[in-house]
């Protein structure tokens, strides 16, 4: 019929307010507008003491100098052996991580019946649940004592990154296996059996198809598991000992950026001393640098999507 | 999509198509049952696949047609509940025999699905795959004169010649269907397994992969599944009608109904279930 035909009672305007439907929207925007927030509060609580510090200390002799020792007088802020540090249990911990982390993922994955799956995922997991602190005593009554000094005869002190390294890649490997296992599970089944169909077996298949088809995840995966080895504190206040240190040798203690945060936030240093600030100055860059990671792992996983 | 491949007209076809007439099989299946867990899907299956001609299943919707083509490559065998019993005589061997490598099986009797499944890797590496993982000690010119040799075959040569570097995934869906049957190619099947290959494929695609099959089937044997039953008659030699039935038990199960020439089974088929299907009377 034409357009022209009326009816009462007609409307196309709401019936309601839907106010229902804008609290939910509101409570919901605040949830997200939270998280935001607090992470903005964190920048800025960590910024205001570390700007005063470099009003002291010159930003390149924070970030050149190789001499770390900011409670001996004359002190000095030459922040690179904390870094080296931490690249030191950050690389022994990856060397762990990865190939185990990656191994569990490929063979819960591509290998294991459901059934074993089913089982194994959440024990492989469980490793996550563990306190770090309790990984730090692991590093230094086991892995240190036991593993490397009576099993394997190494010369090794009391404190080591070797130790704490091996320890905290033992805790990242969770991370590592369960977010790769999720993106190697995530392949589509045809893409394996298109390769099966071609002759190729099941290594073949793994490696050369699922693995590169699910690779934005995995370098997401190894990603957050270096940020999580950058930013842990524990183990390596515990097991790598407190003496910052640029040393070629694993077997030697050093201390990290986390490691002198932990050491130092438990002692008396006055709010507003220039060793208080010194705290903040490193958490600001132990913060950037996850940034920074979080960063790149965000491009990876954008540039190597595969859109399936 | 571009131009129309150099493949054979439709009315060369129709007068190739007597070649249903005589086989020469390539496959005999005896008596072959499937089954899923408890499940016996499919229930002795017996017919023969002839050699360079195209043979096409035709049911309706769980009638095993699907099953009983995973079967001729050994597909199967990835589904951890599924059993196979009875024989597939292929080239005087049993496929299901102990000493069969499933793997030797797909590197001879390869498949194109009914969704392309290419990989995430160039057009090039794609094809190169399967030559690849088989082992065959290729260098990089007869890589590449392999490569095009099988995107010619597969009609796709000339619309990715200058995009060899280019993801599979950049191509459309009939493009894509192309590259995974040159995929197929380029291992040197001796047969190929099309399961609905044209299922995702808007008509124009579909068209260009069927002169493709016709095409194809000089040099192979190729064995299709088809929903399309315009499909099976436009290309096939022979068909085989599978239907589902009900047993006692309740249980439902395919089995094949009759296997002919494809110009027989559209014009007189012997079984009036092959009729009443064909004709849309039911399925």
């Amino acid at each position: 019929m034409s357009s022209s035909v009326k009816m009462e009672d007609f409307s196309l305007r709401s019936s309601s307010l839907r106010i229902g439907e804008r609290v939910i929207r509101g409570t919901l925007f605040a949830a997200s507008a939270f998280s935001v927030l607090i992470t903005i509060g964190i920048v800025w609580s960590l910024l205001a003491p570390a700007l005063e510090f470099f009003r002291q200390v010159p930003v390149m002799d924070f970030l050149t100098g190789t001499r770390w020792a900011p409670r001996f007088k004359p002190a000095s802020f030459g922040v690179v052996p904390l870094i080296v540090g931490t690249l030191w249990t950050t690389a022994i911990a990856l060397i762990v991580a990865v190939p185990f982390g990656l191994g569990s993922a490929m063979y819960l994955s591509e290998y294991a019946s459901d059934k074993t799956r089913r089982r194994l995922k959440p024990v492989v997991e469980l490793l996550a649940g563990i306190p770090t602190v309790v990984y730090g005593f692991f590093a230094i009554e086991f892995v240190t004592r036991v593993v490397l000094k009576d099993w394997m005869g190494l010369d090794v002190g009391t404190f080591s990154v070797l130790s704490a390294g091996l320890v905290m890649g033992v805790m990242i490997i969770p991370t590592v296996a369960s977010l790769s296992e999720d993106a190697l599970s995530a392949v589509p089944l045809a893409m394996r059996q298109g390769s099966f169909a071609l002759g190729a077996n099941k290594m073949q298949t793994t490696l050369r198809v699922v693995f590169p088809a699910a690779f934005s995840g995995i370098a997401a995966a190894v990603v957050l598991g270096i940020s999580r080895a950058v930013g842990e504190t524990m183990i390596v206040a515990l097991a790598a000992g407190n003496k910052p240190n640029i040393s070629s040798n694993p077997l030697e203690g050093a201390q990290t950026m986390t490691g002198f945060i932990a050491n130092a936030a438990l002692g008396d240093s006055r709010v507003g001393s220039l060793e208080y600030d010194t705290l903040f100055a490193v958490g600001l860059l132990l913060f950037m640098s996850t940034l920074i990671i979080n960063f790149i792992s965000i491009r990876l996983v954008r540039r190597y999507r595969e859109a399936y | 999509m571009t131009s129309e491949p150099q493949g054979l007209s439709r009315s060369m076809h129709l007068g190739a198509s007597t070649r249903g007439e005589t086989v020469h099989p390539i496959m005999e299946l005896r008596n072959l049952d499937v089954y899923y867990g408890n499940f016996h899907a499919v229930r002795d299956i017996s017919l023969d696949v002839g050699a360079n001609q195209i043979t096409a299943f035709i049911g309706p919707s769980g009638c095993g047609k699907s099953t009983v083509l995973r079967c001729l490559n050994r597909t199967n065998d990835l589904v951890p509940s599924a059993r196979v019993t009875g024989v597939i005589d292929y080239r005087g061997q049993d496929l299901y025999a102990s000493t069969v490598d499933p793997i030797e099986v797909r590197r001879r009797v390869g498949m194109v699905f009914q969704k392309p499944n290419p990989f995430p890797k160039s057009i090039f590496d794609n094809v190169a795959y399967g030559p690849r993982v088989t082992g065959m000690k290729l260098d990089k010119s007869s890589t590449a004169d392999l490569v095009e040799h099988a995107l010619n075959k597969a009609g796709l040569w000339s619309e990715v010649k200058d995009k060899l570097d280019q993801s599979g995934f950049a191509l459309s869906g009939g493009q894509q269907q192309r590259l995974c049957i040159a995929r197929a190619i380029a291992t040197s099947p001796d047969i190929l397994l099309m399961d609905e290959p044209c299922a995702s494929l808007d008509p124009i695609a579909t068209s260009l992969i069927e002169d493709l099959m016709l095409e194809l089937v000089n040099d192979y044997t190729v064995v299709i599944v088809t929903h399309n039953m315009q499909q099976a008659a436009r290309v096939s030699d022979r068909t085989a009608f599978f239907s589902a039935r009900v047993d006692e038990a309740g249980q439902r199960y395919g089995h094949l109904v009759e296997m002919d020439q494809t110009s027989k089974i559209f014009t007189n088929p012997s079984d009036s279930r092959t009729e009443d299907y064909i004709s849309g009377r039911f399925g």
